[in-house]
């Protein structure tokens, strides 16, 4: 019998855990539970959400009317630019020409003076 | 009854007032130029290129003002090789467009010497104005148009910037004083 007891004692008997018990436990509740295939397919096949439908439906609206935009305001740039270069060229020839003749003029009137 | 029509629309459309010369003629002598300018600008893209011109600038904001009444530039000017590249007739059908009443000659100089024709022509007519300059070289050849309300004392004011002389013009009259002169 008191052998019995004896065994008795010894199994219920408290036991102190190992020392990093605690920290195995906390940080298996921190971690995510491991998801099966089944439930990764499940989430993939899940209606997405009315905000996440509006807002691809907004950003596939503006991103390519803003590149549109942004490609036409570029080519209006780069032709305003060269408009301009022309516009400077035409007037320094035609400033140039002006002052050809006026230098003839002038050489013409001191010729009749003299 | 096509046939028939066309020279009558030619020739109306040659007599059309307001209109200015049509450059492009010039544009086949460019296959036989080493050096060649190209420049036509009109309508939008004249102004387009206004809103390109800096206000700060003092210089483009003096071209900025005048560019606001002209409704077009065009100038074509090309450098020959050897003499003899063009023949008179070709500068004569530019210088046939630039007839009165809608132009009058303001200026024709000729020279002897180095062979050099300079022929500036003026639109007075005060809705359509307008500038036209021929300079005839033996080695090269530059005309330009200017058309639109051009203010001659703001062209003049153009002096100094861009390489734009100071030119001293007189106010534009009804009828502009003609000068010419053959050296």
């Amino acid at each position: 019998m008191s052998h019995l007891e004896d065994q008795l004692k010894s199994a219920l008997g408290r036991k102190e855990p190992a020392e990093d018990f605690a920290a195995r436990v906390l940080r298996r509740v921190t971690e995510p539970a491991p998801r099966s295939w089944l439930d990764e397919l499940t989430i993939l096949l899940r209606p997405p959400r009315l905000q996440w439908v509006a807002a691809s439906v907004v950003i596939s609206i503006v991103v390519p009317f803003a590149a549109v935009q942004y490609r036409h305001e570029q080519q209006i740039r780069v032709q305003g630019q060269m408009a301009k270069q022309q516009l400077m060229l035409g007037l320094r020839i035609a400033g140039t020409e002006l002052h050809h003749a006026q230098q003839q003029v002038q050489r013409i009137s001191r010729m009749e003076n003299q | 009854m096509i046939t028939k029509l066309c020279p009558l629309i030619m020739l109306f459309a040659a007599l059309a007032p307001g209109q200015g010369f049509d450059i492009k003629r010039l544009d086949w002598l460019s296959a036989s130029a080493h050096n060649t300018v190209d420049v036509t600008l009109e309508g939008p893209l004249l102004q387009l290129a206004a809103k390109f011109l800096s206000s700060n600038d003092p210089d483009e904001a003096k071209i900025k003002k005048l560019v606001v009444g002209l409704k077009g530039i065009y100038v074509r000017s090309f450098e020959f090789d050897k003499e003899g590249a063009y023949s008179d007739s070709d500068v004569a059908t530019v210088r046939n467009q630039l007839r009165a009443p809608d132009w009058s000659r303001l200026l024709d100089v000729r020279s002897k010497h180095d062979g050099e024709n300079i022929e500036l022509f003026l639109r007075t007519d005060r809705e359509n104005g307008g500038l036209a300059i021929i300079v005839a070289n033996p080695k090269q050849l530059t005309v330009v148009q200017i058309l639109g309300k051009i203010d001659l004392e703001e062209l003049s004011e153009l002096g100094g910037s861009l390489g734009i002389p100071k030119i001293e013009v007189e106010k534009a009259s009804k009828a502009p004083a003609k000068k010419e002169h053959e050296e």
